[in-house]
């Protein structure tokens, strides 16, 4: 335990070492005034407020597909699936728990040429594609950790509002939901962090370096992963580096604002469901 | 049988079994209209699993099944239990249980209380309130809650988590009352006062109360049955 709260300190000193000195409004903003920038009445072109929008937007598209897709595969899984078809899908959820990002990328631009052939030419690399591909990539830690949250709960708990007259449907929605829920929230925080951080999709999806902010989900996007990641193999000086460790920084503060955020909607939303 | 005795529950060739395991052997027994019936037996002997039987709550129970005929009668016609396409929402709000161990909802205690009108998509929430109180006062428990009700209902102690469980099987004023040894974690005081509240139920209720008390037993109930190995056998009353 020591050793792991030992390495993440030495992992942010030394990021902090590294890209300290290039945070503030600048890194942000480049040289465009920070109000022209947020009411999106001058472009930055020289900041990273077109990855960091574009960071959220992502993670805000992806796990709008995944969480009603996955929570409600983990109801199905532990409420209502049984026999062969339980395992079958069990082990389909395993499988692709376990295929690497890269893959899930690659299976995403083909399904973004597929739909540029077959249904519009406005269907390219884009968030879109991005973002179902993430949820994609996603979707496993969703279903499990629902199907094992509302597994745990307790089998009296679970026989209680069935022997009071509710309903399957009544017992999953104001019992058993709301009190796996932190549990079900552990899952999402994790795929959340996912999606903020993975490279390999995106770039196969629709990331670029400089796209400004998309206007659409059909629009190409910027995104801090792969601002690190293009940062990092490609820089031509050190100072340039150094932006890209500044961009590390700023990621984990995302990351960790999103976390605060999940973790804020999940008080409120528990005591919202079982004490108003 | 007393000819002013009218049926309620009529229970015929039941057998319980838990995958390959019978809990319950052909199992023959006739409860009537506002009596206590009590059933006494070792641990494990198969007590609570009878009254699994009687609500269907063995459905939600993996690896159950029951054989033989269960007939309740509610809204003073016999219903068949085990009919397929019975409502089992109705059955269970007319038939309420009340569990070994106190299991109050991860909720209010308000919250708790109102969870069976609720989800009967009754409205009324003068209505809910007067049942939630009036419950509540059955059970001896409105003065000591009734200025927290907003509370999570899992702090309460032991015995008032108990009384809060059985006040809420009371909302929905059942027909049928199970109780599954529902005095084991109250205090001698609460003991008799839930007992004398079974009494006043009685009139207009029909009890089935599993309990290892031969004293509870002597003093509140009209029949007894021993379970021995899931054999139910009627046993003579003693009361001193």
């Amino acid at each position: 335990m020591m050793t792991m709260v030992l390495g993440v300190f030495i992992l942010l000193g030394f990021l902090f070492f590294k890209g300290g000195k290039t945070l503030g409004l600048h890194l942000i903003f480049g040289s465009v005034s920070p109000v022209d920038a947020l009411l999106l009445r001058e472009q930055v072109l020289d900041g990273l407020f077109p990855a960091i929008v574009g960071t959220f937007l992502l993670v805000f598209c992806s796990m709008t597909f995944a969480i009603p897709i996955g929570v409600a595969a983990g109801i199905y899984m532990a409420e209502y699936a049984r026999g062969w078809s339980r395992r079958a899908m069990s082990l389909f959820f395993d499988i692709l728990a376990g295929i690497p990002s890269i893959v899930i990328g690659l299976a995403g631009l083909s399904l973004a040429i597929i739909l540029h052939h077959h249904f519009s030419e406005r269907f390219a690399p884009s968030l879109l594609i991005s973002a179902i591909a993430l949820a994609i990539l996603v979707l496993p830690y969703i279903i499990r950790t629902t199907q094992i949250a509302l597994e745990s709960i307790d089998p009296v708990l679970r026989r209680t509002a069935p022997s009071l007259g509710a309903s399957r449907l009544q017992n999953i929605l104001r019992v058993l939901l709301p009190v796996s829920l932190p549990d079900i929230l552990g899952g999402i925080f994790l795929a959340i962090g996912r999606c903020a951080e993975d490279t390999a999709v995106i770039m196969l999806t629709g990331a670029v370096v400089m796209a400004g902010i998309p206007r659409d989900m059909f629009s190409q996007y910027e995104a801090l992963p792969f601002f690190i990641y293009y940062i990092s193999s490609q820089y031509s000086s050190p100072e340039e580096l150094q932006t890209g460790f500044g961009a590390a920084i700023i990621l984990l503060f995302l990351c960790s604002f999103l976390l605060f955020a999940a973790l804020w909607i999940q008080k409120r939303l528990v005591a919202l469901l079982l004490y108003r | 049988m007393n000819h002013e005795q009218v049926r309620k529950i009529r229970v015929r060739n039941l057998s319980f079994f838990y995958r390959s395991r019978e809990i319950l052997s052909d199992v023959n027994i006739d409860v009537m209209e506002r009596e206590i019936v009590a059933i006494a037996g070792p641990s494990g002997s198969g007590k609570s699993t009878f009254l699994l039987a009687l609500n269907r709550l063995w459905q939600e129970i993996e690896g159950a099944r029951v054989y033989g005929t269960v007939e309740i009668k509610i809204h003073g016609e016999m219903v068949d239990v085990m009919a397929s396409d019975l409502d089992l929402k109705m059955l269970r709000r007319r038939i309420a249980m009340v569990f070994q161990h106190p299991n109050p909802l991860p909720m209010s205690i308000f919250k708790n209380m109102s969870f069976p009108l609720s989800i009967a998509h009754v409205k009324d929430k003068k209505f809910i309130r007067e049942r939630v109180e009036r419950a509540l006062r059955q059970v001896n428990l409105w003065e000591e809650v009734k200025d927290r009700m907003d509370h999570d209902a899992r702090l309460l102690s032991g015995g008032q988590q108990q009384r809060l469980c059985l006040a809420r099987a009371l909302v929905m004023q059942p027909e049928v009352l199970l109780l599954d040894e529902p005095t084991s974690s109250l205090d001698p005081k609460s003991v008799l006062a839930v007992e004398k509240l079974l009494l006043e139920l009685k009139q207009e209720c029909t009890i089935i109360l599993v309990t290892h008390y031969q004293d509870q037993i002597q003093r509140i109930a009209d029949r007894l049955y021993r379970v021995t190995d899931g054999r139910f056998n009627r046993a003579e009353l003693v009361h001193s």
